[in-house]
């Protein structure tokens, strides 16, 4: 017989189980992969911006798909406290990354033959970058398969560095395998947590 | 017979285990509320796998215990149970978690 029961654990999988859904997924797969067809067809800029600006849908897309299957909860303050600092990390990083961008941007732009290898890594720096902040976001909120993702990106943008491939491919690519196990996870979410009454009979 | 009067001390522990949380969906619900602040009722079933029936008659028995709070809410028109562990319940969780861990520990292998 268990000597103890191990409630971090339960916390842990009540957890967890909000982020089963593969909303993320599809946002993120989503976004990557419409951004490869956007560079395709030359507006991916555009479409970055538009993807940017649906990442507020995520919380909606969960409030109508996720909470009516699952349940509302309220964590403990620990647990609020932890998603409080995990945000402002995540947030930290993403500066970082960004004034990285900006800086391999400046590069880019520069005649300047000093930066010759640099430029030379063609798109590994900004897959670097990915594999960095999918990295992150798997070991910050526990999201195993976040990693699964991050070893797809560095595959990707590795391979592709080095056989020549076109740089949509490297969105298109990890951008519809992230859809699609999206779409398979949202499917199961769906299947295994039917929508059911809230009632309580007592 | 030492061992037996002594393995009857180890045991006494559990002569005084809180029923009302011992039964085990009771103890999959309290667990369940323990570490959350709260939650309704389609969370702890997702979470516990008891049916609609069950688990209300389990809370009947909990919130009777004083141990959880049961407040019912409407959420854009929809109705909505929220459950809490009070802190009479998280003693009494708390009290019973200490009780089994000794007495099992207490247990020769």
């Amino acid at each position: 017989m268990e000597k103890s029961i191990d409630l971090k654990e339960i916390e842990r999988k009540a957890y967890l189980a909000y982020h089963q859904d593969g909303v993320w997924d599809l946002f993120i797969g989503g976004g990557f992969f419409i951004a490869g067809i956007g560079m395709f067809f030359d507006f991916a800029y555009i479409l970055a911006a538009v993807g940017v600006a649906l990442v507020p849908l995520v919380s909606l897309v969960k409030k109508a798909v996720t909470v009516p299957r699952l349940g509302y909860v309220k964590f403990g303050p620990e647990r609020q406290a932890k998603e409080k600092r995990n945000r402002y990390a995540y947030m930290v990083l993403l500066w970082i990354v960004m004034f990285a961008g900006m800086f391999l941007f400046a590069v880019y732009s520069f005649e300047s033959s000093y930066f010759d290898w640099l430029r030379g890594l063609g798109a590994i720096p900004f897959g670097f970058v990915v594999v960095l902040l999918t990295t992150a976001g798997a070991f910050l909120y526990g999201i195993k398969r976040l990693y699964a993702y991050a070893v797809l990106f560095a595959v990707v943008f590795l391979a592709g560095h080095f056989s020549d491939l076109r740089l949509y491919y490297f969105f298109i690519i990890p951008g519809a395998i992230i859809l699609i196990s999206g779409l398979i996870l949202l499917m199961r979410f769906i299947r295994m947590y039917p929508k059911g009454e809230n009632q309580y009979a007592g | 017979m030492p061992d037996e009067k002594n393995s009857g001390e180890n045991l006494r522990p559990l002569a005084s285990i809180d029923r009302t949380i011992h039964e085990p969906a009771r103890l999959m619900i309290l667990a369940c509320l323990y570490v959350v602040e709260s939650a309704d009722f389609l969370f702890l079933m997702r979470r516990t796998g008891l049916t609609r029936g069950n688990l209300s008659s389990h809370l009947s028995k909990l919130e009777a215990a004083g141990y959880i709070e049961i407040r019912k809410e409407f959420v854009d028109k929809i109705p909505r149970t929220l459950l809490r562990l009070n802190r009479k319940g998280r003693k009494a969780f708390d009290e019973y978690r200490r009780k089994m861990r000794h007495a099992l520990d207490e247990l020769p292998e």
